[in-house]
Parts: structure tokens; C-alpha cells; sequence
């Protein structure tokens, strides 16, 4: 992106009026920045909902034995902890820092439907709502894992068909995101942008909107066709009416996989914004890591299995999934040393966004690392279902995909605020974050090499020290976000002013710097050219 | 391209271009919805 440059006054026209006053301004928005601030402020709220969640699984397994939640009503908390960071939280985070970001980059005045913009996130404003109420229907909340595995999960009471429907308007407003995310940068890059000179942000978004498209339909119609076995007598899933159980871990993991790719590679293309700036150095190899960030994608459809290894499957299939998955590490591999190139000779700096995009980077590898010990299928045996995966998944996604957003946030936000964050508290955060997210995490790699099983809410004695080194992670990572809160209310109200560059050199990084801090209600009525 | 150009929204040509790949991309959504369903279907039947 280092060859970006704008002619004339391109970036900072004024225009000629502003935002709607008072509560209607929310509802009928239909500006990119507005409706990316809803995002973002969504999503903090759906992540301190989820961790309160977490906070209740760590607290019940703080010791041995039953303490405050029963079985039941754990169970949903597993569930529904789940649902809501991967579908409140990290998904409506990086749509919202699309929202803001990818016109702004791409030097579009908005989004290309923004109409249908405003109607997708109040579609899932809706969808959270039912899904939370859904904890209250008789019979308690869906308790099935987040992965809904029939037959368990057609022993839901009343729940299930409110968490269904919850889920197909989430997937319904994520394909319209997606949809329009696409159209964007299809049809409103600035003249001369080509899609070679698109900053990483934009790019990793264009393909994540594509695996958004191709697998959020998949997980509806599974979800579908839960609801049809439960209330209208087919048995898709049932054994004993001819189905099959295993078909729907097949579907799921269809969609499942690549999900996870939505998550995190939006969170590259965050890092790879963030290290060049830091480093004062054009990324290193821009080519190969928008391939890299294509062959993911592509990979993320043919390793599904590997989440169902014990299932039975014939030897070549395990041979197939395992050395699938293991590929992904190829383009993954060129991304990490890509980065660390960058930085190479860099003229470094560490202001908070550069802190937890290098904790990303470490951290993300870990669960990389630990993501290749489970492709290897007979080891896998030993590990499935234990809380191995459950420190895995976890480090890929919380340093991993939450730790690049908090560096987005703290990237981006004196550009939305005009204001420069607390600096000082801002690196707080990070060393609290960086500290507990290990003495949570960490440990449960031991748990899992140890034989403890996921999703119980009591265990053997044996397990009990490291249990309780992880529930004081969890507490503390959690008191570290509501700093984090703070730091975000504060640096909203007010604080230092800052430039249309904000970080010293950041303008030939990308057309988003070239405007003036904070990001006037319109942008770009000029089109700005790019050499 | 070389001069900055007003920019009143998109023109005709990118909205009908917008509203075209829009609905091609929902209803490549769909497809894939109906299709999944219809494969469960067939996999009950066989």
C-alpha cells in the first residue's frame, strides 16, 4: 500500500450537512461510520455479556467439586458463551471496523447498500435479544454446545426453536454485511486503486465476505434441518428413521472451519496494517500475502474433518484431512515471516496498538503450533474433546482474532475520536491483557495432556491446581477489559488532539490517514486518485 | 483518472453494476441454503 498517494484536496471535503439529532440518528443511519460505531459498540457489549459467561464456567471449575451452577444451567453457559463471542462479539467487531475502515481506505464516500447496511445490524440486534431471552424459556437455555450436535440437542425444551431462529437472523445479517462489503470494494475503489495497491484490510475482508457467503447458508440449512427433525418428524440426524448423526457433524464443520478463517483473517489484515506503520516500512511482500490470505480460504473448505477424527472414518480420509490441515500452515508460515520481515531493520516504535499486534503475533502462533499437533490424526485420539482444544481454540482466538481487534481499536481510534487515547493506561491494558490471557489459557494445555475432558463442570482432584492458576487468569483478563471500557469512554469524551496522520509517517500507509482527525460525517465526495 | 472527480454517489452504470453483483452474491447465498437442505434430503432418501 506504500505506493497510495492523493492528489489534491480530495480527502477533506466538508459536507453540507450532518447527522440526525437524538435516538433517531441510530435507528435510520445509514452512514458507514455510524453504523460501524453500532457495530463496535455492540460487540463490546456482546463480549463483556460472553465473559461475564466465561466468568461463571471458570468460577463453578475454580475447585473440585459442585459450587454454584448446576450441571444444566453450566452447560448453557458453555453454549451460549460460545455463540455469543463468535457471533455477538468477534464477527459484528470486524464488520464494524470494516464499516468504519474499508471506505475510508478504499476512498469510497460510503458503503455501496446503505440501506441494507442499517437493516443488518439491527437484524442482529434482534438475533442477540432472542438468544439471550431464549436462557429464560422453560426447560433453560440451548445446552448442546456451541456446535448443536443432534441427537443432545434435540432434548433442548423451548429454547431451541428461539436459538434457531436467532441464529438464522445473525447469518442472514452476516451475508448481507458480506454482500455488501463485497459490492464496496467491487465497484467504489477510488480511481486508480487498483485491487494490487488495496491496503490488507480491504483484502483480507473481500475474501472472508466470500467464505461468508459460501458457508453461513451451510449452517442454516443444518440448523434448518434440526428444526424440521424436531417439529415436523423428519430424521435428517435420527438413526432409527434412516439419518444420521455424523451427517450433521459433516455440515457443521462445513461451515465450522472456515469460520474460523472469518474470524481470524480479518485480524491478519488488522496486524498487517499495523506492523508497517510501527515499523516506518512498507509490508514486506504484499503479493504473496494476499495469496497467502486466498490460499487459507481455499484451504479452510477441504480440512473440516480434522474436528471429527474419532468419528470413524476410513484411513485415506484421515490421511486426506490431516495433511490438509497441516498445509495451511504453508500459507500461515508466509504470513508470519512476512510480518517479522517487515519489522526487520525497521525503525521500531511500541505504542499500544503495536503491542498487542506483537502479541498477536506470538500468541497466534502458539495456537498455530498446537493447531498442527492436533492435524495429526492418532494424537488427535488422545486429545479430542479434551481441554487441549480447548486451549487452542482459545489462543487463536482471543490473543489471536480479540487481542488484533483491541489493536485496531487503539490504531483507529484517534482517527474516529480525534482524540489520543490514555496512553499510559493504554499500555496497562495491554501488559494485564498479555499476562492473564497466558495464566488463563496456558494451563489448560496441561489439563488437556492431562486427561480432563471439556464441558464438565466438575473434575478429578488431580486437575484441581492448574483449574484454579486458570480461573485466577480468567478473573484477571477480565477485570483488564473493563480498563479497556474506560480507556474507550475516555478517550470518546475528549483528550490530546491529534493530526489527520496521527502516528508519525502513517500517511503513505493509507488514504484512511489523509483525512482529518476525527473522520468528518462524510468523506471522499471528491474521489481521491491514486497513483 | 488524473484529476480529482465529484463524487455525487455512485453513477448510473456502478448502481445498476452494485444492485447486479448484489443479487447475483444473494442469490449464490440461497442456492447454497436450498442446496445443502436438498442433499440432506437425498442422502435420507437414499
Amino acid at each position: 500500500m506504500s505506493a497510495t498517494q492523493t492528489h489534491g484536496h480530495a480527502a477533506d471535503h466538508h459536507d453540507d450537512h450532518g447527522p440526525a439529532k437524538g435516538i433517531t440518528r441510530w435507528l435510520t443511519t445509514t452512514n458507514h461510520k455510524d453504523i460501524g460505531t453500532m457495530y463496535l459498540v455492540f460487540s463490546l457489549v456482546m463480549f463483556l455479556i460472553g465473559g461475564a459467561m466465561a466468568l461463571v464456567i471458570r468460577a463453578e471449575l475454580f475447585v473440585p467439586g459442585m459450587q454454584l451452577v448446576d450441571p444444566g444451567f453450566f452447560n448453557t453457559m458453555t453454549t451460549v458463551h460460545a455463540l455469543i463471542m463468535v457471533f455477538g462479539a468477534v464477527m459484528p467487531a470486524t464488520v464494524g471496523l470494516a464499516n468504519w475502515m474499508i471506505p475510508l481506505q478504499i476512498g469510497a464516500p460510503d458503503m455501496a447498500l446503505p440501506r441494507m447496511n442499517n437493516f443488518s445490524f439491527w437484524l442482529l440486534v434482534a438475533a442477540f435479544s432472542l438468544l439471550i431471552l431464549s436462557l429464560f424459556m422453560p426447560g433453560g437455555g440451548p445446552a448442546s454446545g456451541w456446535t448443536l450436535y443432534p441427537p443432545l440437542v434435540l432434548q433442548t425444551g423451548d429454547a431451541l426453536p428461539l436459538a434457531i431462529f436467532a441464529i438464522h437472523l445473525a447469518g442472514a445479517s452476516s451475508i448481507m454485511g458480506a454482500i455488501n462489503i463485497i459490492v464496496t470494494i467491487m465497484n467504489l475503489r477510488a480511481p486508480g486503486m487498483t485491487l494490487l495497491k488495496m491496503p490488507l484490510f480491504p483484502w483480507t475482508w473481500l475474501i472472508t465476505a466470500y467464505l461468508l457467503i459460501a458457508v453461513m447458508p451451510v449452517f442454516a440449512g443444518a440448523v434448518t434441518m434440526l428444526l424440521t427433525d424436531h417439529f415436523f418428524g423428519t430424521t435428517f440426524f435420527a438413526a432409527a428413521g434412516g439419518g444420521d448423526p455424523v451427517l450433521y457433524q459433516h455440515i457443521f464443520w462445513f461451515f465450522g472451519h472456515p469460520e474460523v478463517y472469518i474470524m481470524i483473517l480479518p485480524a491478519f489484515g488488522i496486524v498487517s496494517e499495523i506492523i508497517p506503520t510501527f515499523s516506518r516500512k512498507p509490508l514486506f511482500g504484499y503479493d504473496a500475502m494476499v495469496y497467502a490470505t486466498a490460499s487459507i480460504a481455499f484451504l479452510s473448505f477441504i480440512v473440516w474433518a480434522h474436528h471429527m477424527f474419532t468419528v470413524g472414518m476410513p484411513l485415506a480420509g484421515e490421511m486426506f484431512f490431516m495433511l490438509s490441515t497441516m498445509l495451511i500452515a504453508v500459507p500461515t508460515g508466509v504470513k508470519v515471516f512476512n510480518w517479522t520481515a517487515t519489522m526487520w531493520k525497521g525503525s521500531l516504535s511500541f505504542e499500544t496498538p503495536m503491542l498487542f499486534a506483537l502479541a498477536f503475533l506470538f500468541l497466534f502462533t502458539i495456537g498455530g503450533f498446537s493447531g498442527l499437533m492436533m492435524a495429526i490424526a492418532p494424537v488427535d485420539f488422545q486429545y479430542h474433546d479434551t481441554y487441549f482444544i480447548v486451549a487452542h481454540f482459545h489462543y487463536v482466538l482471543v490473543p489471536g482474532a480479540v487481542f488484533a481487534i483491541m489493536a485496531a481499536v487503539y490504531y483507529w481510534m484517534p482517527k474516529w475520536t480525534g482524540h489520543m487515547y490514555d496512553t499510559k493506561l493504554a499500555n496497562i491494558h495491554f501488559w494485564m491483557s498479555a499476562i492473564f490471557v497466558n495464566v488463563l489459557f496456558f494451563p489448560q494445555h496441561f489439563l488437556g495432556l492431562a486427561g480432563m475432558p471439556r464441558r464438565i463442570p466438575d473434575y478429578s482432584t488431580q486437575f484441581a491446581d492448574w483449574n484454579m492458576v486458570s480461573s485466577i487468569g480468567a478473573f484477571g483478563f477480565g477485570l483488564s477489559q473493563l480498563l479497556f471500557v474506560y480507556i474507550i469512554w475516555k478517550c470518546a469524551k475528549g483528550g490530546q488532539k491529534v493530526s489527520a496522520e496521527v502516528w508519525d509517517g502513517a500517511r503513505v500507509h493509507g488514504l484512511e490517514w489523509t483525512v482529518p482527525s476525527p473522520a468528518p460525517y462524510h468523506t471522499f465526495d471528491e474521489a481521491p486518485v491514486v497513483k | 483518472m488524473n484529476e480529482p472527480r465529484l463524487n455525487q454517489g455512485p453513477t448510473d452504470e456502478q448502481r445498476r453494476r452494485i444492485r447486479r453483483n448484489a443479487v447475483v452474491l444473494g442469490l449464490l447465498a440461497l442456492g447454497i441454503y436450498v442446496a445443502f437442505i436438498a442433499s440432506g434430503v437425498l442422502g435420507l432418501r437414499g
